[in-house]
């Protein structure tokens, strides 16, 4: 009876573990998935560009040389000049800047929103279910690009309506992913002996349904991500985004079209930079819908649960460009 | 069957009704006043907007407006356009065709390439033949399809001094002609689907040709093309399907932008000249069809679910 | 020994103590499916005595499981009553009914599926005591460790995680789980069927010591006529959602009665004590 006494001095610390823990699931994460490695580090410097864009940039992006009108790439300016003497890289750094913005904010908002009412449409079910879910269904019925236009042309350009209508058209993307995971869930051993403990629903759905989404969610958002930045590229290059002078990759294609001959580096330098950036979401959210990496999905399920195949392409077939 | 058949539509007509009160839902938030200001701001007088306010509308309940439309719609009214005057149902019908046969052979195109990719990757499973194809996949799914469309327009100008054709002309007029103007955005629009139906067609294609069911025909003494080809390809049908149905949405989307820069004249010029033009009516009607569009075809897959899996007939539930 | 599965009589049983510390009367759980009604359970009635074990035997569909979910009224039957310790379980009030989940717990056939994937050891085994609002912080972790301890694991195990261990250890932890509230009545749902033979052995033995340790009375479901016989002071036998018959273990396989218990143990090869039919050898 004393033997464990004697031996047992603290209770082992739980947060060196979880810091080692997650160390050790990231090289897990990278052996297994050398791509979505790569994708992850190509995703980091995305976000330290844009995050320190204004230290990053040499120019101001706003700033016309009027001297330096459709430059090629100097020293000076190392991506060139567009037709107003702007400088590319800048403006291109700042562009960064923009997606990742409407990008976080929009995946932000969506996520929280869908999420919730995903779980509450799935785990209350019957009415409340029905009628959330053909609001949804409805709102989904409409194409995306259809649905930005018809919101932008009601609220007018601007990036705080891009955010939203942006997170109008996603929302339902998530809330179909929570709603299934719910579903599943709701049905699983531990909720029911969560119940049996006499655990109330809120405890239930913070501390084991949640929990359990979060892989699935996860996943989604950075294929969502990938969306939100080849819309929010859509809609200032029709003009009707975030509104000139805001540099945004959309608007820089949108003006570079007109000097293609004379300055190709206005389109290709926004192109280039815009495919790899959704490249690189696409890769990370498809590496963690193919395994059930702890990276992604905290530690490793017992393998009868992957989020392999099917369920990874439903997750990948349910975003929306 | 028809049970099922009368249930989805049924469905349907919910979600359509749906669709329709939020759109005008939605329209109720733009505020009187500015609706006149950016109608003046398109060089329209400011008694004649707020006659035309008046006209749609726009000062009556969310009901009364919808209902209105409705009865209007019904009827084959589908309103009239700020802008031109004209009644939206005229400016629709033109365009509608092209933009269907536009779609159409983009998906079409789509899906040819990425069954095609999907079985040759299947197929040279685990060789470099195999990574290349699902790389390419993953490239050509990050660059949005308006992207590619203007890459390739502009190069093409750039390095062959080739532009496609200007004035539409429909396939049925001159096909030459038509071929040459929406090879561009079909190759744009297909392109982002094949990767995915790539995909999907190459894990399902192993899973068969994995799979027990497979072993057996084989065993049978059946040629590996037709194994290949008739079975695993048969059950790869309903992933590829489901697919199909989720890449038209993107599809849709795309041909807003593609025509405008085509020039192409269909209901995705419209929905977007209108917006430049705060074409209330036009947009409206534009939205619902967009929707309606994609409501069907997601009733006809379906139902075509329904013919190869007997199960979703019954009712009985999978999962 | 009775035979009857009438409703008086199954207290007549339990005999060793005057009250028994759970009761149901005459349960029934209907389950209305798309076009028909599926009658699980059909009038069962239950006693368990304190610190005894009533084992509850049938074959899958038999509506043992169903009984299981009804006693702790994780479902509400569509008739019948349970009481616990004199109190009517149907009657008590929401606050009251979650006092009493104290002093019952239930554990399940599936260690990993009752385990929550992303939960730490000390997490789940300390939930009850969270639930309850039993003890915080150091004082839950020790008591977390003293019941990892008694059944067998230990304070290295606090911060794994259910899928890092084997099947026995998982339901050990569900085990240590089931005990955090110091119940009096532990629902043991199949909860070896899932085990390996040699690992079943020791969970069974575990739960006898902890029966034996502290007082605790059992109802234990199982498929396996040799476990429940083991585990079980009276056994009931269930078919299409009736008793049928019930007794005394050892008795009731001797010589058991109705048809379908003399089914069931003539379909048993190892059943010591039978006595030779002249078709089975001992």
């Amino acid at each position: 009876m004393s033997g464990p006494d004697l031996l047992r001095t603290e209770p082992p610390a739980p947060p060196r573990r979880s810091l080692s823990e997650a160390v050790s699931a990231l090289r897990r994460f990278v052996r297994a998935q050398p791509l979505g490695a790569v994708a992850l580090v190509l995703i980091v410097v995305f976000v330290l560009a844009a995050v320190l864009a204004p230290w990053l940039a040499p120019h101001d992006p706003l700033e016309q040389f009027r001297r330096n009108i459709l430059e090629e790439p100097s020293g000076e300016f190392p991506l060139g000049t567009d037709d107003l003497g702007r400088d590319v890289l800048s403006r291109t750094i700042h562009g960064a800047r923009t997606s990742l913005l409407i990008g976080v904010a929009t995946t932000g908002i969506s996520l929280v929103l869908g999420t919730t009412v995903g779980v509450v449409s799935g785990y209350f079910g019957r009415a409340v279910d029905v009628v959330i879910q053909r609001v949804m269904d409805a709102v989904q019925a409409i194409p995306g690009i259809v649905l930005l236009l018809f919101i932008a042309v009601i609220l007018g350009p601007s990036v705080r309506n891009t955010v939203i209508a942006l997170t109008v058209v996603i929302t339902p993307s998530f809330n179909r992913i929570a709603r299934g995971e719910t579903l599943r869930i709701r049905e699983e051993r531990y909720v029911e002996a969560a119940r049996a403990t006499g655990a109330g629903t809120p405890r239930i759905l913070a501390l084991h349904v949640l929990p359990n989404l979060f892989a699935s969610v996860f996943t989604l958002g950075s294929l969502i991500f990938a969306g939100v930045i080849i819309a929010e590229s859509a809609l200032s290059f029709l003009g009707i985004g975030a509104p000139p002078p805001t540099p945004s990759w959309g608007a820089m294609l949108s003006e570079g079209v007109r000097y293609v001959e004379r300055a190709p580096w206005i389109i290709l330098v926004p192109a280039a930079l815009l495919s790899l950036a959704v490249f690189s979401f696409n890769l990370l959210g498809d590496a963690c819908a193919t395994t059930s990496t702890p990276a992604c999905s905290g530690p490793r399920s017992t393998g009868r649960r992957g989020a392999g195949g099917r369920g990874g392409a439903r997750l990948r077939a349910s975003r929306r460009a | 069957m028809i049970g099922y058949t009368l249930r989805r539509l049924g469905y349907g007509l919910v979600v359509m009704m749906l669709v329709t009160v939020f759109v005008f839902v939605v329209m109720r938030l733009v505020p009187g006043d500015a609706v006149a200001l950016q109608l003046q701001e398109t060089g329209v007088s400011a008694e004649e907007a707020a006659a035309m306010r008046a006209q749609f509308g726009l000062d009556d309940s969310v009901w009364v407006q919808l209902g209105s439309w409705l009865a209007g719609a019904v009827q084959g009214d589908l309103g009239t356009s700020f802008y031109t005057g004209e009644p939206v149902a005229e400016l629709f019908l033109d365009r509608v065709p092209v933009t269907l046969q536009l779609g159409l052979l983009a998906i079409v195109i789509g899906a040819v390439l990425g069954v095609g990719f999907g079985i040759v990757a299947a197929v040279t499973r685990g060789t470099a033949v195999d990574a290349a194809v699902r790389v390419f996949a993953v490239a050509f799914l990050s660059v949005p399809n308006f992207v590619v469309g203007l890459l390739v327009l502009t190069f093409l100008a750039l390095w062959f001094a080739w532009s496609p054709p200007i004035v539409y002309a429909g396939p049925g007029e001159d096909l030459v002609s038509w071929l040459q103007q929406v090879a561009i955005p079909v190759i744009a629009l297909g392109t982002g689907g094949m990767a995915g139906i790539a995909r999907m067609t190459r894990s399902s294609m192993l899973e068969s040709l994995g799979s027990d069911y497979i072993r057996t025909v084989h065993a049978k003494g059946a040629r590996h093309r037709t194994v290949v080809f008739k079975h695993a390809l048969r059950n790869s049908t309903i992933a590829v399907l489901t697919l199909l149905g989720l890449e038209l949405a993107t599809v849709l989307g795309g041909t807003v932008i593609l025509e405008q820069m085509f020039a192409i004249p269909g209901t995705g010029q419209l929905i977007y000249q209108a917006v430049l033009d705060r074409d209330y009516p036009v947009v409206v009607a534009c939205t619902i069809f967009y929707a309606g569009l994609f409501v069907v075809t997601i009733i006809i897959i379906d139902l075509l679910y329904a013919l190869v899996d007997p199960r979703i007939r019954t009712g009985r539930a999978l999962s | 020994m009775s035979a009857d599965p009438s409703a008086g009589s199954a207290t007549a049983v339990a005999g060793r103590d005057p009250a028994p510390l759970f009761e149901a009367h005459d349960l029934v759980k209907h389950f209305r499916m798309r076009r028909s009604l599926v009658k699980a359970v059909d009038g069962v009635s239950i006693a368990i005595p304190r610190g005894r074990t009533v084992g509850l035997v049938g074959e899958s569909g038999s509506g043992k499981s169903t009984v299981a979910r009804l006693a702790l009224r994780l479902l509400d039957p569509t008739a019948g009553r349970i009481s616990f310790d004199g109190v009517d379980l149907l009657a008590a009030s929401r606050r009251d009914v979650r006092a009493l989940r104290r002093r019952m717990q239930i554990v399940f056939q599936d260690p990993f599926g009752a385990l929550n994937p992303r939960m730490r050891v000390a997490d789940a085994v300390g939930e009850p005591l969270a639930v309850h609002r039993m003890a915080r912080g150091r004082e839950r972790t020790d008591r977390v460790v003293e019941l990892l301890e008694r059944v067998g694991l230990g304070a290295r195990d606090l911060h794994k995680y259910a899928h890092q261990f084997s099947g026995g250890q998982a339901q050990r932890i569900g085990i240590a789980r089931a005990l955090a509230t110091g119940p009096e009545l532990i629902v043991c749902d199949e909860a070896v069927s899932a085990l390996d033979v040699s690992v079943q052995a020791q969970v069974l033995n575990l739960l006898k010591r902890l029966q034996a340790e502290l007082g605790l009375s059992y109802l234990f479901i199982a498929h396996d006529l040799n476990v429940v016989r083991y585990m079980s002071d009276e056994v009931c036998v269930m078919r299409l959602g009736e008793i049928v018959e019930r007794g005394d273990g050892d008795a009731l396989f001797a010589d058991p009665q109705h048809p379908y218990t003399k089914a069931l143990v003539g379909a048993v090869r190892n059943l010591p004590g039978r006595r030779p039919t002249g078709t089975e050898q001992t």
